[in-house]
């Protein structure tokens, strides 16, 4: 079964989803593209968690833990991306 | 994420996303953010290392979890990975804050750069500058404006005349430059000259006017009329003087021109009088000599012939050189008389139709017992027919005096006189083997009197005429002569006419 913390989290997860989203596309950045992966990636993990309590707990838990893997990833390039242009942020 | 067992793939996830997010806090850390200021650039970097330190605790507390050492983080996790989500939501919200925060600070000091720009032009601006609302009423003015136009400020703070300025527009149909009520409605005036009176100064002043444009935000609001006021009296005092300099001189040159030209009209007269006299003179000298000439001549032939009774051969010896100085001497009269014809008014060309090629042959035919006579050929080489409107008179005559000129000086070969069809012109040329011109004596060939002495220095027989009544045909026919010779080779004297008489 689901915890009623999972589920918070991706309620406030889902519900600050089009205000990141929007924030992220005011910008006009090389890292732009990699943090909307990134925001992706989380929310599919969060679903990923609550699922695993219901059905497929093997395939659910383990596209959890990769997608955080991935989001772990998108995080770093995405960084590092934005260290390596510094001045590319732009609105 | 409950109970520890060790799980391979899920253990390698986590030790992934430690990395991943290990690497993105460093980069983070690290990152420099040159647009926004230190104090916006360390919240956003505090609350991106908060997202991505949640997420760091979190991979590490897997991976003690999956790999099977202990689950005893797991609870805490689930409490701070809500956290993640409002703080990137907050860290974009911060950076946009802050971008648009620096945007206006760049903005704000631009404007301020620009306006401390123009504060210097228009304190150091040569020329009066002021800004004129749409109540007419001035807001603005440099130092040079205040002084130029003696203005005083108001209790307002406005601006207004210390003695109301009058200003006569220069030129016609001008409105008045320094009417203030129509400069503040937007009058637009470019270099506008007026005759000002300032308090006890009389100036002449250049206005130019413009309207300011309304800024975007304020559109329904004028800001007003910048007007530029230029001292310009030197400049018009100068440029005054130097046109009734020019007035001045162009009168004098007017007068100096007048006098020159009724000295030199004198002159003419005086020139055509002398020559008129010159003319008469050589006229009657001629004709007074041509009679008893005539009379001398005859009696000659009378003697010569015997008809006043038989003579010795001495006598009849000197009665033919009497006969031959006297044929000499009236042709040289002859000469004389053709020459005062053709340059007095009273040379008159009579053109009608006439066949050219005819003329040019006939001539030949007269003059063919001179040429056979001193053994010379004389041909002629001419189409059929070539008409032409001309006096065949002074043809004639220019023919027979190249022709005999030609023939007189050439000893051997012989002369060929050539016509030639040049379209709306004709040419005939007369060729000869003879002696040539020396070269130096080419250019005055055609003038008169002049004679070009042989090839040892012997002077020629003849009056040195010529030549000089053929230029004059030539031209009085509306034609030209030329020369062309080389000295022991022969020459070729060209004459070139119109087929039509040229009007004018």
């Amino acid at each position: 079964m689901a915890q009623p913390n999972e589920v918070v989290d991706l309620a406030v997860a889902l519900f600050l989803t089009p205000v990141i989203v929007s924030g992220v596309r005011g910008f006009v950045s090389p890292a732009r593209t990699l943090i909307l992966a990134f925001v992706g990636c989380l929310l599919v993990a969060l679903s990923a968690t609550i699922a695993e309590g219901y059905l497929l707990y093997g395939l659910f838990n383990t596209l959890e833990h990769a997608m955080y893997a991935i989001a772990g990833l998108l995080a770093a390039a995405a960084l590092v991306v934005a260290w390596r242009s510094p001045g590319a942020w732009r609105e | 994420m409950a109970g520890v067992s060790a799980e391979p793939l899920v253990v390698a996830c986590d030790v992934v996303a430690l990395v991943g997010f290990t690497v993105a806090s460093v980069a983070a850390a690290l990152m420099l953010l040159p647009e926004v200021g230190a104090r916006h650039a360390r919240v956003i970097r505090g609350l991106v290392l908060g997202a991505l330190g949640i997420y760091v605790f979190t991979a590490f507390s897997n991976v003690l979890e999956h790999g099977g050492i202990t689950a005893a983080l797991d609870p805490y996790e689930d409490y701070i990975e809500i956290l993640v989500f409002p703080l990137v939501a907050y860290a974009l919200h911060e950076s946009r804050l802050a971008l648009e925060t620096s945007r206006r600070e760049r903005a704000e000091r631009r404007r301020q750069e620009e306006h401390a720009l123009l504060s210097t032009v228009m304190r150091v601006l040569p020329v009066g500058a002021m800004i004129v609302n749409p109540e007419g009423t001035i807001v603005f003015a440099n130092e040079t404006a205040r002084e130029l136009l003696a203005l005083e400020e108001a209790p307002d703070g406005t601006l207004e005349f210390t003695t109301e300025p009058t200003c006569a527009p220069m030129r016609p149909g001008e409105a008045p430059a320094l009417d203030l009520r129509k400069l503040g409605e937007g009058l637009t005036v470019r270099g506008a000259l007026c005759a000002a009176s300032i308090g006890a100064r009389h100036l002449v002043l250049s206005v130019s006017s413009t309207p300011i444009p309304a800024v975007a935000s304020n559109e329904s609001s004028a800001p007003g009329t910048l007007v530029l006021v230029q001292d310009v009296t030197d400049r018009e005092t100068a440029l005054q003087e130097l046109m009734d300099a020019q007035t001045r001189y162009a009168e004098a040159l007017e007068y100096a021109v007048d006098a020159r030209t009724a000295d030199l009209l004198k002159a003419n007269e005086e020139l055509q009088a002398a020559n008129e006299a010159k003319r008469r003179l050589l006229a009657n000298v001629s004709h007074e000599l041509r009679t008893p000439l005539n009379a001398v001549i005859g009696f000659a032939d009378v003697l010569a012939n015997g008809l006043a009774g038989p003579l010795a051969e001495e006598q009849a010896k000197q009665v033919a050189m009497i006969r031959e100085a006297g044929r000499q001497l009236l042709e040289l009269v002859e000469a004389l008389l053709e020459a005062q014809w053709l340059e007095s008014s009273e040379a008159i060309v009579e053109v009608r139709p006439v066949d050219v090629a005819d003329l040019v042959r006939s001539a030949v035919d007269m003059l063919d017992p001179l040429a056979r006579s001193k053994g010379l050929a004389l041909h002629a080489e001419t189409p059929e027919t070539l008409e032409a409107v001309t006096d065949a008179r002074l043809i004639g005559q220019v023919l027979r005096n190249l022709i005999s000129n030609a023939v007189k000086f050439t000893h051997e070969g012989g002369v060929t006189v050539r016509l030639l069809d040049a379209g709306e012109r004709f040419r005939i040329a007369v060729a000869d083997t003879g002696i040539g011109i020396p070269k130096e004596a080419l250019p005055r060939i055609f003038d008169a009197f002049v004679q070009v002495p042989g090839s040892r220095g012997e002077k020629p027989e003849g009056t040195g005429l010529g030549l000089a009544i053929c230029k004059q045909i030539a031209h009085a026919l509306g034609g030209s002569i030329a020369v062309e010779s080389e000295p022991g080779s022969g020459s070729t004297f060209t004459v070139e006419l119109p087929k039509e008489p040229i009007s004018g």
